[in-house]
């Protein structure tokens, strides 16, 4: 019998026995219903009119394949383990207009805190978007360029800054 | 144009798989949410599996399943070749799952050390899920009394399929071993499988 190559599809019996166990693991653990649903309504939070703002940096994901099992910070330590930080970055090659939003994402009790700053300085509006929250959350950011969340919902956000004469800029998607 | 999902036209004998991906991508671009609820419903099943596959538990699967879908949805608009939207979809899943997975799940909690994460429990119930068809039952029970390692793979395998053929390098990324020695493992695993399958069919005929 002839060893599968990784690319190969093995013996004529194996694709027949990895189809079953497709139609038993579809059969045993389906999408719920519910999580289909709030996909479906996920439709109603798109953002028509906003450039996109790209994760460029996220300090969870430094040193990735450090494997499955990340190590569980030390209780008791009396040290808070670093804040997570983000950053989305806009750029225009047409018009060289450039937008960085760097976020701190804390968690206060069940819920997060989101401590943000926008550059270049400027009069901004941020507006974050949440499945939880659909009408979004408004605050102006200061004459520094910095803005404060409170009690934001873990799961998945995006900013939305507007700035006056600006298109609107929108970051990616990320799960806070 | 918002088409109410009753009146739209369906292809004749109602198999709405025909329907052109280009078409569907389009209308969802334009505002058409019936046309997004059948992307959602065409490719759900593929993604949850994928977050399954990736051994995340349910609540960090919807999760996952949920900031997928977010990202389709922005994306939308620069999809190039709609023939791929599944791929494309797969691929946003698994780049999300092994995000979750290397960030651990972590929280930074300020001020309520309760709320560190405890380490990975294993995703599935030890209680065999309710099965209609009995040859799945019967695969279940063989299945689990695989290695955990081979259940990983083959269930990597089988769920994250691209065009027809299981993405080695995803499976490999997430098991933290070469691309080259999956084709050997799965065959031993499979094999193994086979082994388990039969005895339990000679176990249940000898048991008189």
């Amino acid at each position: 019998m002839t060893e599968a190559s990784h690319t190969g599809s093995g013996t004529p019996d194996d694709g027949l026995l990895l189809a079953r166990l497709r139609d038993m693991f579809r059969e045993a653990d389906p999408p719920p219903a519910a999580v289909v649903e709030l996909a479906r309504q996920s439709f109603t939070l798109r953002n028509l009119d906003a450039e996109l703002a790209a994760l460029v940096e996220d300090s969870d994901q430094a040193g990735g394949g450090q494997g499955r099992h990340r190590a569980v910070a030390v209780r008791g330590s009396g040290i808070p383990p670093e804040p997570r930080q983000l950053t989305f970055q806009f750029f225009d090659p047409r018009t060289r207009d450039e937008l960085l939003i760097a976020i701190q994402v804390e968690a206060v009790g069940v819920r997060r805190r989101l401590t943000g700053h926008v550059a270049p300085q400027g009069p901004a509006e941020i507006e974050m978007r949440q499945p939880a929250v659909p009408e979004g959350r408004r605050v102006e950011v200061d004459r520094l360029g910095r803005f404060v969340i409170e009690d934001a919902f873990p799961g998945p956000a995006s900013i939305t800054c507007r700035r006056e004469g600006a298109p609107a800029v929108a970051t990616q998607w990320t799960l806070i | 144009m918002m088409i109410p999902e009753d009146q739209r036209r369906r292809p004749p004998g109602g198999d709405i798989r025909a329907e052109d991906l280009a078409q569907l991508v389009g209308n969802a671009v334009r505002g058409d949410q019936a046309a997004w609820n059948e992307i959602v419903g065409r490719f759900g099943a593929r993604v949850w599996a994928i977050c399954r596959a990736y051994r995340l538990r349910s609540a960090d699967a919807a999760d996952v399943f949920q900031q997928t879908w977010l990202r389709v949805l922005q994306n939308l608009d620069s999809v190039r070749e709609p023939d791929s939207l599944g791929a494309w979809i797969a691929t946003t899943c698994r780049h999300e799952a092994l995000a979750a997975i290397r960030r651990g799940k972590r929280v930074q909690p300020v001020g309520d050390p309760r709320l560190l994460d405890v380490a990975a429990e294993p995703i599935e119930d030890p209680e065999p899920p309710i099965l209609v068809a009995d040859r799945n039952a019967e695969l279940w029970q063989a299945f689990h009394r695989l290695s955990e390692r081979c259940q990983e793979l083959l269930r990597l395998l089988v769920v994250d399929v691209e065009d027809g053929r299981p993405s080695y390098e995803f499976a490999a990324a997430v098991l933290g071993v070469p691309v080259g020695s999956l084709g050997p493992t799965r065959g031993r695993c499979l094999d193994r499988l086979r082994r388990y399958l039969t005895e339990g069919i000679d176990g249940a005929a000898g048991a008189s």
